[in-house]
Parts: C-alpha cells; sequence; structure tokens
C-alpha cells in the first residue's frame, strides 16, 4: 500500500471514531447529570438505578477517554509509523461490541458494582442485579481489554520496527549527541514510556483481575484475596486514567509547535522526564489504598512519594515545554491551541489537587469525599478533553471558529462551576457516591450536600450547552469534508 | 481542620496557576525568537526545579511521620477498645475494654485513645466519623478478612455518627450508626 492510501485508510478509521466519540461523551454527560440531579433531589431515582447509572457513566468515561485518545494518537503516529490497519478497525468494532455489552448489564440488568468492581461487591449483590448481568459485563470487559490490548500491542510494534526499543524510549539521548542517533519526535517518546510500555503492563493486570472474576463467576465457592483484588484493580483503573492523560499531552506536543511556529524536540531532559514517569505511573495507584491500613506501610509511603515525584516531571517538562512555546510566541488564538493551552491549564489544577489528596494525612479528611471527583473531574473535563475537543476540530477541517470558541468558553465556565462545587464539597466532607443525601443523619451535612449538587447541576447545563456548540461545529466541519471528498471523486 | 487547610492551599495554588497562564499568553509581551524567548523560560525552569524538588522533600518530611497506621498518641497499648463490625448495611460496634453501653448506645469516654477495631463481614465499607456538625473526623476502610486499627482520641464530647464511605451497594447511603463522647 503506496503512503497516500495508508493515510487516506487510516483517515477512514479515525473518521469513524470522530463521528462517534462526541456523541457517547454528550450521552455519558447526561448519566452525570442524572446522578447530580438526582443527589439533588430534582429528580427521583431508585437507588439500583443510580449506582448502575453511576457505573456506566464511570467505566463509559474512563474507557472513552482511553480509546479516544489512543485512536487520535494512533492517527498523529501514522505520520511517522504504519500501524496495522486490520487491528485498527477490529478495536473499534470490538470496542463497539464490549460497550453494548455494558450498557445493557448496567441499564437492564442493573449491575451497578462501580467501575472499580471492588472485590467481593460485584458478587455479593444482595439481589440489586442478577448473576447474568454480572457475567455479561465481565465478559464485555475481557473483550475491551483485549481490543485495547491489540491495539497497544499493534502501535508499540509499528514504533519499534521503525525506531528500535531502546531509541523509541529515547535512551540514545542519555549519551553524548552523536552524529548517528535516531532522533524521535516527542510524541513517538510520549506515546510508548508515557502510555504503551505502561499501558500494556497494566492491562494484563487488568485481565489477569478478570480472568480471577470470570473463574469466580462460574464457581462461587472460589476464595480470592480482597486487598490483593483491590491492589490489582486500581492499579489498572489508576494506571489507564494516567496514561489516557499522557495521550492528550502526547496531541499537545505534536500539535502546538504548528501554532506557535517553534519546534519542540526530545533532547536529554525531555528523555530523562518520560522514562521516570514510565516508573513513577506504575507506582502511584497506591495512594488510592492509604485507608486500608493492613496494607504494608512501605507501600503507603512509596504511594505518597511517588505521587509527590510525578509531578516533577509532568511540570518542570511538560508546563515549562508549552510556556516555551507559547511565551512571545506572536500566537493567534485560534480553538485548537486555545484548547491545548486551557487543557493544559485544567491538567495542571486538577493534578495539584491530586497532590494534595496523595499526602496520607489529607488523604484521612478527603478519602471518598467529593475532593476525589473533584480533582479527576478537573483534570479530565477541562484537562484531558479539551485537548481532545483540540484535536477532533484539527481533524474535521472545520473553520467556524467564532461559534466554536462560544462554545467553548461556556464549556469552561459550566466545567469550572461544576468541579468548584465538587471541590467544596470535599472540603465540606460530603461523601461521594451516595445515591441520596437525604439519608444522612446529619442534617446540615445533608442540606449542604443536596445544594451543592443542585448548584452542580445547573453548571452541568450550561457546560451541555457548550459542549453542543463544539460538537455541532466538528460536525459541520465533517460533513463538509466527506460531502467535498464526494463531489471530487468522479461518479462511475 | 485538615480539610479547610488542604483546600484554601488548592484554591491559592489554582488562582496563582491561572495567573501564570495569564501572564505567560498576555500579548503586552512583543513577539520574540524562539531562541530569546525560550532561553528566559528555561532559566526559570532550573530555578522551579531546584524549587519544587525542595519543597516536595520538605513536604514528604514533614507529612509522612504522621501517617494514621500507628497509635501516634503514645506508644503502647490503647485505653479504650471498640470492636467494629460491618455488614450489607449495618455496623455493629461492640465495647471492649475502656468502653461502655447506655441504653443501647456505645460510650467512650473524652480524652481517651480509642483503638476502633474495623472488620467486615462481607464487603468493603468504610468507617467514617462524622461529629454533629457534619465534619468528617477520622476514617478507616472495614474490609473482609483484615482488621484495620483506627487510633483516635476525641478531645471534644458530643453526639458522633459513623457513615460507610466505600460503595458497597443499593444500600449505601443509608448505612450509618451512632455513638456517645462523654
Amino acid at each position: 500500500m503506496d503512503d497516500e492510501r495508508y493515510t487516506h485508510a487510516i483517515r477512514r478509521v479515525t473518521q469513524l471514531w470522530v463521528w462517534t466519540v462526541p456523541i457517547l461523551f454528550l450521552v455519558l454527560v447526561l448519566l452525570g447529570l442524572i446522578l447530580r440531579a438526582g443527589q439533588a433531589g430534582i429528580i427521583d431515582t431508585d437507588a439500583d438505578l443510580f449506582y448502575a447509572v453511576m457505573t456506566l457513566h464511570g467505566l463509559g468515561m474512563a474507557g472513552a477517554a482511553f480509546v479516544a485518545g489512543f485512536a487520535g494518537v494512533t492517527y498523529l503516529l501514522a505520520r511517522y509509523v504504519r500501524v496495522n490497519l486490520a487491528v485498527a478497525w477490529l478495536m473499534y468494532a470490538l470496542t463497539v461490541l464490549g460497550v453494548v455489552g455494558i450498557v445493557i448489564a448496567c441499564l437492564i440488568g442493573r449491575f451497578g458494582p462501580g467501575w472499580y468492581l471492588l472485590y467481593p461487591l460485584p458478587f455479593l449483590a444482595g439481589g440489586a442485579w442478577p448473576h447474568w448481568a454480572l457475567g455479561l459485563a465481565v465478559a464485555s470487559l475481557i473483550v475491551l481489554g483485549v481490543a485495547w490490548l491489540l491495539g497497544q500491542i499493534d502501535v508499540f510494534r509499528a514504533l519499534v520496527t521503525r525506531y528500535g526499543l531502546t531509541n523509541v524510549l529515547a535512551w540514545q539521548y542519555f549519551g553524548k549527541e552523536s552524529t548517528g542517533r535516531v532522533e524521535i519526535p516527542p510524541i513517538v517518546l510520549i506515546s510508548t514510556a508515557g502510555c504503551l510500555v505502561p499501558g500494556i503492563l497494566t492491562t494484563i493486570d487488568g485481565a489477569v483481575l478478570l480472568m480471577l472474576y470470570l473463574f469466580k463467576w462460574f464457581s462461587p465457592a472460589l476464595t480470592l484475596n480482597p486487598l490483593l483484588l483491590k491492589n490489582m484493580v486500581f492499579l489498572w483503573g489508576h494506571t489507564l486514567v494516567n496514561i489516557t492523560m499522557y495521550l492528550g499531552v502526547a496531541m499537545v506536543y505534536e500539535l502546538l509547535p504548528k501554532y506557535t511556529g517553534r519546534p519542540w524536540k526530545t533532547n536529554a531532559i525531555v528523555a530523562i522526564a518520560w522514562n521516570a514517569v514510565l516508573f513513577l505511573v506504575l507506582l502511584a495507584f497506591f495512594h488510592h489504598l492509604y485507608m486500608d491500613f493492613a496494607q504494608p506501610v512501605s507501600l503507603q509511603y512509596i504511594g505518597q512519594v511517588a505521587s509527590y515525584l510525578s509531578a516533577v516531571p509532568a511540570t518542570v517538562v511538560t508546563v515549562f515545554g508549552v510556556i516555551g512555546q507559547v511565551y512571545r510566541s506572536g500566537i493567534q488564538w485560534r480553538f485548537v491551541p486555545l484548547c491545548f493551552f486551557l487543557g493544559v491549564i485544567g491538567w495542571v489544577i486538577g493534578g495539584f489537587a491530586a497532590v494534595v489528596d496523595s499526602t496520607i494525612t489529607v488523604n484521612s479528611a478527603f478519602h471518598n469525599t467529593l475532593w476525589v471527583p473533584a480533582h479527576f473531574h478537573t483534570y479530565f473535563l477541562v484537562g484531558y478533553f479539551l485537548m481532545l475537543w483540540g484535536l477532533l476540530y484539527e481533524f474535521s477541517g472545520s473553520a467556524r471558529e467564532t461559534l466554536a470558541k462560544i462554545g467553548l468558553w461556556l464549556l469552561v465556565a459550566g466545567a469550572y462551576g461544576f468541579l468548584f462545587m465538587f471541590y467544596l464539597g470535599g472540603a465540606l466532607g460530603v461523601p461521594r457516591r451516595f445515591a441520596t443525601y437525604s439519608s444522612i443523619p446529619i442534617a446540615s451535612l445533608a442540606a449542604s450536600s443536596q445544594s451543592i449538587a443542585l448548584i452542580a447541576s445547573a453548571f452541568v447545563v450550561l457546560l451541555i450547552i457548550g459542549l453542543l456548540f463544539v460538537f455541532g461545529v466538528i460536525y459541520a466541519g465533517l460533513a463538509n469534508r466527506s460531502s467535498a471528498s464526494k463531489a471530487a471523486s468522479p461518479v462511475h | 481542620m485538615t480539610a479547610y487547610y488542604a483546600a484554601i492551599v488548592t484554591l491559592l495554588a489554582s488562582l496563582a496557576i491561572i495567573a501564570l497562564a495569564l501572564l505567560v499568553s498576555s500579548k503586552r509581551f512583543p513577539s520574540a525568537a524562539a531562541a530569546a524567548a525560550t532561553s528566559t523560560v528555561y532559566r526559570i525552569r532550573s530555578i522551579y526545579f531546584v524549587i519544587i524538588v525542595g519543597v516536595a522533600i520538605i513536604v514528604l518530611a514533614f507529612t509522612l511521620p504522621i501517617t494514621p497506621y500507628s497509635n501516634t498518641y503514645g506508644k503502647g497499648k490503647p485505653d479504650v477498645t471498640v470492636e467494629v463490625l460491618s455488614e450489607m448495611w449495618s455496623w455493629t460496634l461492640t465495647p471492649g475494654p475502656g468502653a461502655r453501653s447506655a441504653e443501647g448506645n456505645l460510650v467512650l469516654p473524652v480524652g481517651k485513645v480509642v483503638d476502633f477495631e474495623v472488620s467486615s463481614k462481607d464487603v468493603n465499607h468504610n468507617f467514617a466519623i462524622y461529629n454533629s456538625t457534619g465534619e468528617l473526623v477520622a476514617q478507616v476502610q472495614a474490609m473482609p478478612d483484615y482488621t484495620n486499627h483506627l487510633f483516635h482520641r476525641f478531645n471534644v464530647p458530643g453526639h458522633y455518627y459513623v457513615l460507610c464511605l466505600e460503595y458497597c451497594g443499593v444500600a449505601h447511603h443509608a448505612m450509618y450508626s451512632e455513638f456517645d463522647v462523654k
């Protein structure tokens, strides 16, 4: 296949993702609105439906974020390497299959143990969901895991084939500069060290966990160690979410220079930083288990130290890299660079809130309060996803800058209002994952929790209006492009 | 108070980040060649690197010794023991040595170190103690197969509530208990 045909083919599969992701995201946001509105007491949701929707929202958002970013970065990497197109299509097909299975399990089967399926809750539902719903959910997650593992292994293969194993990790930059050194663009290094290597390792961990669940599903008498499984699920879930964030960063590294006119190259500092990330990203998950006092204390310390240190490469290299790109560059703040810049700001704010909560003694006050969804919604909603919308807009070829920017500012205003309510709730000790706050026996806490949810719901409406603008513009761009390409093609 | 201090620090840091972003993207600075602009940025980056590593080490040095994993109120045995057993969706608080029960309610002494021995009969729960104003006082996971020891000293008498802070199924939000400190 020649280069032009390959580029066209990879564009087609990416285009399908670009059509799919905004709709999926919007539906998942609406599910989130149902949760907050239910907590506010505006709508009446049965507890089993609430928790099933909560599970679907969590699994859906984490999965959609990862797979959309992965597809986007694969598209950008296609400038440098050739991925297997059959694997790319298979990944889409299996993802759809897995998503359908999870939707059926959650909405029809009322499967609702939360995204993390914390052992042994999925097996002790107390009658809330049937055995088949658990089996279907686990099987669907295995399908997704297989799809994403195949995709990651294939991109890793493509990169290593082109550049060599140590070169994709940028180890050639550690020594003195030599004439024969293989230069790699930063997106290759970030994809490998920040995403693919930890991603493949953690997906294998997730696969083992899900296979254990499947064994247990077939043979209920099987008993497993709850602490070990808790470690495994957070190694998988935390790392997946973390590397998703780096997929967004990879997009920024690749595309921001186009708007600033400044090159962004790999050098020794960038190489050291992302190799450090590779290790730190696999160790930070221990901070999810601080309140499990039975966990060895040394692992708790590792969790805090790794969480703190992970802020160093992130800020020193990426944040200062972005500053170096933007500062006095005379950049025109078009929609795409604005998304990237705002996205980095959201990432840093959310990251700071995460580091605060990764302090063991602070976690005693914040663990499983609204502070937790506050920080990860920050680095997703106004961090990673803004970067993704930038990429989607770029891909769509849309030029409706004014409408897109109006949408972006509405989205950002709604999102920060919504997030502020989460943070306020966290500071007040409001529990997360409560179907209703009216059950809280402390009247003042119940009242403030409901008020916070009510205000947050209003901000979500604003954010949805913003999203409709942005997605409308992206879809209009895609539609124009496809009608233009049809017009250009001769009819036989 | 930890939560309020942490929230204020986060708010101030967020404002500083936004201010920095406005400064960096300001059009008041004239455009410059990449080399001239980035040399300034990289100089500041070197200083920032030293500062952030220094701050991280100092904060780690201050915070790691105050983890909730041991009886930091004094080495040796606690003054009071309470057995906490959780199950979907209730708490059973059984007074041990140093604690008592009055009219079916657990009563704990003020100013004494209490060892809550927390476990679960079924799934993961989270034993979270709130005071009557709704402030989260202390918490620990309640896990099947393991016993977690939460040491706490109540300096303020009053009525306290126990909520579950680990999602544990359809009635998770309604799982609570209460006790008194006198």
